[in-house]
């Protein structure tokens, strides 16, 4: 169930959440690339408090983890786990494993 | 409140928190509510959850519940406290860590998981309980008294925070009320701390469901980060 593809699922969905919340021109593309942090990425930093909420939410539904995102382990990484999609799911599976 | 609203109660097996379920459940709101022992008795559309506000995961597990039962979450009314009057030279660590855990600790851990579930809506009522002790620094509630300025500047900086997501966060600084929460303060201290009021007399459930009710209003929207002390503290 915790594959790789069901994680990427799982932020699919809390992307589609957010997109509710942004306008349509500043939609967050749903593909493993997309940038969440820095000059690329569309989202402001309240924006991306609500999809890492949502992604908690989603990860929680979708595999019954509850899971702390943000926490010490996460920001004392050397690169962010919240640069793109692909990094998140990858530390998610981390976590999750 | 005209339409159906989830509310969230912390501390509502007695005294105040037992009042709140009163009122919100008799209007016909979904109440929740929790504290560490059982709740006696029961009510038409109230939920009653056993845990420590301060333990996490406990915490944690309500709120998914809460949002895989009711779906959404309007109001929280964090209630829950414990007073300790003892003077600074004489007071253990363990009741420090003890009052903080329950006023702040509780306090915050409850906003930050009732703001998740507001968010989906963007629309939320927070209300905290600080306490006249902290403007009129009274001697020998000096950890009970930090531990709600605590939970005042908490409400101050959340309501910023949150503004953003429809949700206002606001407090309320009730004077002696006659519950347990000061069973074992010495009367002439009561009576001491009533003289400095602006309105001598004990607080009354009546004043600080009026002031609740005012912050959980609807209308009230563009109401937060404020704080009102009864009695004219």
């Amino acid at each position: 169930m915790n594959d790789p593809e069901n994680i990427v699922t799982a932020i699919y969905r809390a992307v589609d959440w957010i997109n509710g919340e942004l306008p349509p021109d500043r939609q967050l593309i749903k593909a493993r690339e997309t940038r969440l942090l820095g000059s690329q990425s569309v989202l402001d930093s309240m924006h991306l408090v609500s999809l890492i909420v949502a992604i908690e939410r989603e990860v929680e539904d979708m595999f019954g983890v509850t899971l702390t995102l943000v926490d010490e382990r996460a920001l004392s990484m050397k690169e962010s786990p919240f640069r793109s999609i692909q990094s998140l799911a990858d530390y998610i599976g981390i976590l999750i494993k | 409140m005209a339409e159906t609203k989830v509310v969230l109660i912390t501390g509502t097996r007695k005294g105040i928190g037992r009042a709140l379920v009163e009122h919100y459940a008799g209007r016909g709101c979904h109440v929740v509510g929790c504290s560490r022992s059982p709740f006696e008795g029961e009510f038409p559309n109230y939920r009653h959850y056993c845990l420590d506000v301060g333990d996490e995961p406990a915490v944690k597990r309500m709120f998914s519940e809460i949002r895989k039962h009711d779906g959404r979450l309007d109001v929280l009314i964090n209630n829950a406290g414990v007073a300790s009057m003892n003077h600074s030279l004489l007071t253990p660590i363990s009741a420090v860590n003890k009052i903080m855990g329950t006023n702040f600790t509780g306090t915050f851990l409850f906003c930050r998981e009732a703001a998740r579930l507001m968010q989906l809506h963007r629309y939320g009522r927070i209300v905290n309980f600080t306490t006249v002790a902290v403007p009129l620094k009274l001697e020998g509630e000096a950890v009970y008294a930090a531990s709600k300025a605590a939970v005042i500047s908490l409400t101050q900086i959340l309501a910023r925070e949150f503004a953003d997501f429809g949700i206002t966060v606001n407090a309320i600084g009730p004077t002696p009320i006659k519950t347990d929460l000061i069973r074992g303060v010495p009367p002439e201290k009561l009576d001491a701390l009533i003289a400095r009021q602006a309105i001598k007399r004990y607080g009354e459930l009546r004043d600080v469901i009026q002031v609740i009710d005012f912050f959980v209003q609807p209308a009230s929207d563009f109401v937060t980060g404020q704080v009102i002390f009864l009695g004219g503290v």
